[in-house]
């Protein structure tokens, strides 16, 4: 045999070691919220899995513990697409309960198959000592030196703003943008700034035929992610008594993030009935 | 484990032929290329902030080089262990990612990328896989990588794209390992594995293409681990071991096929020629096979009629059940390329694509670029001969793998094809294997023509020009690093803004039929889930802004069937041409001509379009087509300024 010659692991200590990491592994990706754990958890997972189903295909470490390693995660990620698969045609859906406990349950069985249809020694990618501190220095290096290349490329976010209509904007046919000549037509308006916050909305018009509302009431929207702040303003306005085609419009004037005037404006079609 | 004895290729090769300077101690490998990734980061914030291409470009190769030149000397020294050589091809494979990676760590940017990460979203949201897809259709019915990414994500709580990207990281490093075993297994040599490794990892499509989050980027290393075991049981004469080999492949040909279409034509395509060399090669021999029985050609043959037929009838299976759009989808590209290639040939205008053109690339990474195909010809013109005249001696295994490895060679005169260049580029990821295996053999081959020392300083300066000249070859510059913005990029067009803008639409009217430009219906499609008007010469949806009048009534019926009720559109287009010449797709009437401003602006005065959604840059229509030539009772008087 090739390969770096380590004696093999015997079927019961690997068997023992794998269903222990699993089970610990399937405890953690099933109900530990941190990510910083959950990830490694779930690496653990799928690379035991991976390794046992190339040992139970492959038998014993063919080309040396490195080759079972990596066609262990190869494998893996196979296994990650068979439980998908399984998941969707067996009407279960892929959701976190159904893939942690079916990845779990897989990654269980395919290590007691291997050592039940694979009584040879088994090498499943164990590696050895020194290997693996060398790996780990690697891994950190690694890890290192990408997240300060990452954290040079930083770059001052975008600015800008997004002001749309919040009624009746939503309205997705003609028929429910019809209104009554002469009718009060209810209309807002929202305003969302991303890269810097906006301190004021001195100004903005609403216009729906002849009927022109200045200084319209504005509130300010709270905060919800990253940059986001906006205002929001709404306000009543009578349609025209000429039936047909008209054009609802908003002008809004804000102040930007250099201190300078803005203007947006957002315009709908209405049909006076 | 029984493999024929090495004696056979022992004279084929010498592994101590090639002199390389002493293996660099671990903890210089390790702080080189700490250096070299942050020397990288530094070239992208370069090329971020606009500066002059000669200097991020200059800064980019000093940072690849000082990571991954130590790298290398580790795997190929003649003094390195297995293992060390093992481990050091595995660090390069690593290293090789970085670039893909740091060009955008935490969101899409390449055009299929966004395509698969939606793909993912969706599933996670149904909770079931074939979702539909608004960016690549074909994607729906072949759900391996948004199904390995989504479970990934729920296993480890990772954000969607990390889970996408890690996956695709691993497998591109486990496939470059993988071609350290068909070569070691080729070869009979740990040294031409490394070497072989090495020159795969530095294929056109590695650096950048193939560490893509996309489909090919998984199956590619598939179809390298299918053909390690493949050549690993073609040359195990112990029965159980090779069906356990095969039964492996044949289980990783499940999951190519589930994951994407051209592997599947690939791997059959190379399965087939090793198939055939298998069958013929054996003939071409002077000797008996009962004179060599570690010569059998039997479990070479049986290893690759058990593969292709187990393959083939899988890809059946799953075209025929649950993919049977994918023979339409795939027709056009190879039909198209081939009369345009005949086209070019024959000198008819325009129909090409001028290689290189106006590209920022210094001119010595250009000249890398042109001289790397090149290089491999001679190289494969040497192996050719050198084959032939030891044909006694060499497994048809090894010889397939350099036959299909010589599809290179054609293949890079599809890239002059505008249907054929995203095949060509596709192909070299898969016959670069074979490029390996010959590399390997003639950096190890002995010859008494040149001494040990004229080969080290050739195989060195073949490295660095098949580095810089492959990636240079491989993707564009707005791919390879982040830039100011452009208009006209898949990469570089993409902004918050649109990305918050397809947001807000969906937030407002739900996720929604969309006509829209080629660069901003990426970031709809991939965050606000919106499903976009694939433009084409019988739905011309460009009429809506690449003209200034009205669009034909055929085309506002079109629309109005087919619930198309928004129209989004970035002003930008009218203040420069794109940059890959169009804005709608290669039949745009406009191609490489920026959109008239008066298009634009004419939708603010038309009654068929409502300005919902407004942005510095970016402007949502609703559409209701049917008032096409009706008029507004009192139009905009724009007392409070316009937008």
């Amino acid at each position: 045999m090739r390969g770096n010659r380590v004696a093999p692991v015997a079927p019961a200590k690997w068997a023992v070691y794998s269903l222990i990491a699993v089970l610990i592994s399937a405890a953690i990706v099933q109900f530990v919220p941190f990510v910083w754990l959950t990830a490694p958890a779930a690496g653990v997972l799928v690379w035991i899995g991976g390794s046992a189903l190339a040992s139970l295909l492959l038998g014993n470490h063919q080309r040396g513990r490195v080759f079972h390693g990596v066609l262990g995660l190869v494998l893996g990620i196979v296994v990650m697409l068979i439980v998908g698969l399984f998941l969707h045609y067996s009407g279960r859906g892929i959701s976190h309960t159904e893939v942690a406990g079916t990845m779990s349950f897989v990654c269980a069985a395919m290590v007691l198959a291997a050592v039940v249809f694979r009584r040879e020694a088994i090498g499943a990618g164990f590696l050895p000592m020194r290997d693996v501190i060398a790996a780990v220095l690697a891994a950190t290096v690694l890890v290192l030196a990408g997240s300060i290349a990452v954290a040079i490329q930083d770059r001052p976010v975008e600015q800008f703003e997004v002001l749309s209509f919040t009624d009746p904007a939503v309205a997705s046919s003609i028929e429910e943008r019809q209104v009554d000549a002469g009718a009060q037509v209810f209309v807002s308006w929202e305003l969302h700034s991303f890269g810097y916050e906006v301190k004021q909305v001195p100004w903005s018009q609403i216009r729906l035929g002849d009927d022109q509302t200045t200084k319209v009431d504005v509130t300010s929207v709270p905060s919800v992610a990253d940059s986001d702040s906006g205002f929001r303003g709404s306000a009543r306005v009578r349609a025209p008594e000429t039936p047909g085609a008209a054009r609802i419009e908003v002008t809004v004037r804000f102040v930007g993030p250099t201190g300078e005037p803005i203007e947006r404006q957002v315009f709908m079609a209405v049909y006076v009935r | 484990m029984s493999t024929t004895k090495p004696a056979q290729s022992a004279r084929l090769i010498d592994p101590m032929v090639l002199r390389t300077p002493a293996a660099p101690r671990r903890r210089t490998v390790l702080a080189l290329l700490a250096i070299g990734i942050v020397t990288i980061g530094i070239s992208f914030r370069l090329a971020a902030e606009g500066m002059p291409a000669v200097l991020y470009y200059t800064v980019f190769w000093v940072g690849m080089l000082s990571a991954l030149l130590p790298v290398a000397f580790q795997a190929v020294a003649a003094t390195s262990a297995r293992r060390d050589r093992l481990l050091a091809v595995t660090l390069f494979a690593v290293i090789s990612g970085f670039p893909k990676f740091l060009r955008n760590p935490f969101a899409p940017s390449y055009h299929d990328e966004y395509a698969h990460y939606r793909a993912a979203i969706d599933v996670l949201d149904t909770g079931h896989l074939f979702v539909p897809n608004a960016l690549i259709p074909i994607v729906q019915s072949f759900p391996g990588t948004s199904a390995v990414t989504a479970v990934l994500h729920l296993l480890s709580g990772l954000p969607v794209w990390i889970s996408g990207v890690t996956i695709v990281h691993v497998l591109h490093a486990a496939g470059i390992v993988a071609v350290f075993f068909i070569v070691d297994g080729c070869l009979n040599s740990s040294r031409a594995g490394a070497i072989g490794a090495i020159v795969y990892a530095i294929n056109p499509s590695a650096v950048y293409f193939s560490t893509q989050y996309a489909y090919e980027s998984i199956t590619i290393n598939y179809f390298l681990w299918i053909l390690a075991l493949g050549v690993l049981a073609a040359r195990t004469l112990d029965r159980r071991r090779r069906y356990g080999l095969l039964l492996t492949a044949i289980v990783l040909g499940m999951a190519t096929i589930v994951t994407h279409h051209l592997t599947a034509l690939f791997l059959t395509a190379a399965l087939v020629g090793l198939l055939v060399v298998a069958l013929l090669w054996p003939s071409l021999r002077k000797w008996r096979t009962d004179d060599r029985p570690q010569l059998n050609p039997r479990p070479e043959r049986q290893t690759w009629l058990v593969l292709l037929v187990g393959f083939v009838l899988t890809v059946a299976g799953w075209v025929t059940w649950a993919a049977p759009a994918t023979i339409d989808y795939l027709r056009p590209y190879f039909g198209g390329s081939v009369v345009e290639l005949n086209s070019i040939a024959r000198d008819d205008g325009d129909t090409g694509r001028r290689l290189l053109a106006d590209s920022v690339q210094p001119i010595w990474e250009r000249a890398f670029t042109a001289a790397a195909p090149v290089l491999l010809g001679l190289i494969a013109l040497v192996v050719v001969w050198a084959i032939w005249r030891d044909r006694n001696r060499w497994y048809s295994t090894a010889v397939g793998l350099m036959a299909f490895g010589m599809i290179y060679f054609p293949a890079v005169l599809f890239i002059l094809a505008p249907s054929g260049a995203e095949g060509a580029r596709r192909s070299w990821g898969f016959t670069y294997v074979g490029i390996a295996v010959i590399a390997a053999f003639v950096l190890l081959r002995p010859s008494e023509r040149m001494s040990t020392r004229t080969r080290s300083w050739l195989a060195g300066v073949g490295f660095v020009v098949l580095l810089i000249g492959n990636v240079g070859g491989g993707l564009n510059d707005p791919y390879r690093f982040p830039g100011p913005w452009r208009w006209g990029t898949d990469t570089r067009s993409a902004s918050a803004e649109a990305r918050i803008v397809g947001e807000a639409l969906a937030a407002q009217a739900g996720r929604v039929r969309v006509v829209t430009d080629a660069y901003t219906s990426l970031q709809l499609a991939a965050y606000g889930g919106h499903d976009i008007a694939a433009p084409s010469l019988g739905f011309p949806a460009w009429e809506l802004v690449q003209r200034d009048d009205d669009p034909s009534p055929e085309l506002a019926q079109m629309l109005l069937t087919s619930q198309y009720n928004y129209l989004v559109v970035d002003v930008r287009m009218a203040e420069e041409a794109a940059f890959n010449g169009h804005n709608f797709g290669q039949h745009d009437p406009l191609l490489t001509l920026p959109t008239p401003k008066e298009n634009l602006e004419r939708l603010d005065v038309v009654p068929w379009a409502s300005l919902v959604i407004t942005t510095e840059h970016l402007r949502v229509y609703r559409l209701d087509l049917q008032l096409i030539g009706q008029s507004i009772n009192q139009s905009s008087s724009n007392d409070g300024g316009g937008s």
